[in-house]
């Protein structure tokens, strides 16, 4: 039997003490011994505490916990557990009916207003976006109007502002999840601004850096949002907040997009993917999955980006994610309009715009109705076409959409040119453009395209 | 005929796709801490954190028992589930002590090496920390000429035939020296790192 042979410490120490760390690297006997690379590992983490200020500082640190900062983080907990639970009851009352209903019965309950029932609407406005995004933007709205009336100096520190803070936060995300994002950079402004007021406020504005870097995607500040992505990266590799993490690369992977650099996102999400492994969370699962379907689209592997998609929207119904499902079948819907398979494309979209309706999704019902509007004139069934485009007049006008004039315009016009068999493809898209950028332009004139 | 009037056209950017790539604030809202988890926590890490305040940031204690009650609230506060508590509470008081130091610059100067601690690398930032800690405690257990050796060495930069002139010695034993000091600090180290079974 052969000993095992390993360096001594003094060898250990003097090849730090050389200093040649790409003869190190070289090594043969480190980069295969595993014992010794520990150990010389451990001596380098050594040294580097020692050339450290800190270890060297003899002073006397007090070393028992302090009573009045016990005392202070129990009485908040308590007070802070009471109140969340009494707005648990206050919450569930305040959200009853139609979502018209509850600012009025806020304002007539001021008991209702407390730091409690703020962070309840907040942690309630997530699931909301995945059931009933209208609700969930309305949610949020009820968190802003209590904590902007809260009055400072009744909280410990800096509550207030956090709570402030957290309220425009959400809402933030509920105004860029329903597509209106200039609304949803000015909530980041005002979160932004409350938590610039706390003591602790890098993890919460980095949160914040992510729901604007989003945002500004559509406006193509590639830049600034890659910026963003990047300094938020950092701050929850720091905090070893792992969700957020991967969160914050995705919206990093979104600028790769925009600069239509696939391959490099490609690369990107497949690491994310590899690090969050099988038995990761699931919603970040799907979440990459998504993405990885955009991806694999771009780069014009439909087969790869249909089974992506398939996995994101099955771990979506697992988690009752209804929006999201709703959302990443839509995606579906496109592909098989962009392969041809058209039959398959509309059975798709039948299935999503009957989401979307049941969701109160009204903008993504009315954009995906002229996708169908497309597809359908593709199949010459202007007569079909043509009573989709009524359909869709009809729900923009009960829905009150932002611009419903604009919007019913622009409709009528392709309406009317279904009627006489006038409609292009061309037409269709100008329309379907038109109508989704109506709510962030809301001055865009509707001027038809020559036919 | 598709592609072509794709072409005249473009595609609309895939809203859809931005909208379902967002951030996944839908983790579990985390139940309020109960006093008893609070107490816990704060005595597990308050060693930590004030080490970072005070020897790290050399935030003065008064001022760094203060900082440690903010970060606790922050904790309390933010409302998601929180999977590594000790890396969450090392960030946030990194957070709390630059923001002390801002705060203070109104009315005094600041440390010679502030900008460096501006923007610490925030990788492993928990553990590089408690490791700091524990060296600390391991000079303790050193006999002073070998902490006086070490000092010399690595924190002041001399090199062996300096230490040797200050201490009055050969080079080669001055170099001696070094490596079993080195070497001691490490057994140190081991042994208070060691979970006893």
């Amino acid at each position: 039997m052969i000993a095992e042979v390993h360096y001594t410490d003094d060898h250990l120490i003097a090849m730090l003490e050389g200093g040649d760390e790409q003869a190190i690297a070289r090594n043969q006997h480190l980069a295969s011994c595993a014992t010794c690379r520990q150990s010389l590992d451990e001596y380098r983490s050594i040294v580097r505490v020692l050339a450290d200020e800190a270890p060297w500082d003899r002073s006397e640190l007090k070393d028992e916990p302090d009573p009045s900062t016990v005392a202070t983080l129990r009485a908040f907990a308590t007070s802070m557990q009471r109140e969340d639970e009494e707005a648990e009851t206050y919450v569930a009352a305040l959200l009853e009916g139609a979502r018209e209903t509850w600012m009025p019965r806020l304002r007539a309950h001021p008991e209702w207003r407390t730091a409690g029932v703020v962070r309840r609407l907040a942690a309630a406005s997530y699931p909301a976006l995945d059931k009933m995004p209208p609700d969930a933007v309305e949610i949020t709205n009820l968190a802003i109007e209590i904590a902007e009336h809260l009055v400072p100096g009744a909280y410990v520190s800096d509550t207030v502002a956090r709570l402030r803070g957290a309220a425009w936060r959400e809402r933030a995300y509920a105004l860029f999840f329903v597509g209106r994002f200039h609304e949803s950079l000015a909530a980041c402004d005002r979160a932004d601004a409350a938590f610039s007021e706390c003591v602790v406020d890098e993890y919460d504005r980095a949160r914040v850096a992510v729901i604007r870097a989003l945002s500004l995607g559509p406006f193509d500040r590639l830049a600034e949002a890659a910026s963003l992505a990047t300094a938020a990266i950092k701050t929850f590799s720091g905090y070893a907040d792992e969700a957020r993490f991967v969160s914050a690369s995705i919206s990093a992977v979104h600028v790769q997009f925009k600069a239509r650099d696939y391959k490099g996102a490609l690369a990107s999400l497949l690491r994310l993917s590899d690090g969050v492994g099988q038995h990761g969370d699931e919603s970040l699962r799907a979440l990459i999955a998504a993405n990885l379907g955009f991806c694999y689209r771009e780069l014009g592997n439909s087969e790869a980006a249909l089974a992506q998609y398939a996995l994101a929207a099955s771990i979506h119904d697992a988690n009752k994610s209804d929006s999201e499902s709703a959302r990443v079948r839509w995606n579906i819907a496109g592909l098989l309009t962009a392969l041809g398979r058209t039959d398959e494309a509309l059975a798709m979209f039948a299935v999503v715009r009957t989401e979307f309706d049941r969701l109160s999704m009204e903008s993504e019902y009315v954009i995906a109705g002229l996708e169908v509007a497309e597809l359908l004139l593709l199949q010459n069934r202007f007569e079909v076409a043509e009573s989709v485009c009524r359909e869709i007049s009809a729900r923009i006008e009960i829905a009150g959409l932002s611009n419903t004039s604009r919007a019913l315009a622009a409709v009528g016009f392709l309406q009317e040119a279904m009627r006489s068999r006038r409609a292009t493809v061309k037409l269709v898209r100008h329309v379907h453009d038109y109508v989704r950028r109506l709510p962030e332009e809301p001055n865009l004139l509707f001027a038809p395209p020559l036919l | 005929m598709l592609e072509q009037n794709a072409l005249e056209v473009p595609p609309a950017p895939d809203e859809k796709q931005v909208k379902t790539a967002s951030e996944p604030v839908r983790s579990t809202a985390r139940e309020p801490q109960q006093a008893g988890d609070v107490e816990a926590l704060y005595n597990e890490h308050r060693t930590l954190l004030l080490y970072i305040a005070c020897r790290k940031f050399r935030i003065p204690d008064c001022d760094s028992e203060n900082l440690i009650q903010d970060v606790f609230l922050s904790y309390l506060q933010t409302g998601t589930k929180i999977d590594n508590v000790r890396a969450w509470l090392v960030a946030a008081m990194c957070n709390a002590s630059r923001h002390y130091w801002r705060a203070q610059g109104r009315t005094e100067s600041l440390p010679d090496d502030f900008t460096d601690r501006l923007d610490p690398s925030s990788q492993g930032l928990a553990d590089t920390f408690a490791m700091q800690m524990t060296i600390h405690q391991a000079l303790d257990y050193l006999a002073e000429k070998c902490r006086d050796t070490l000092h010399l060495h690595y924190f002041e930069g001399r090199s062996a035939v300096e230490v040797a002139t200050q201490l009055e010695t050969t080079p080669r034993y001055a170099e001696k020296l070094i490596h079993n000091c080195l070497q001691r600090v490490r057994d140190i180290y081991i042994r208070i790192t060691t979970v006893k079974p």
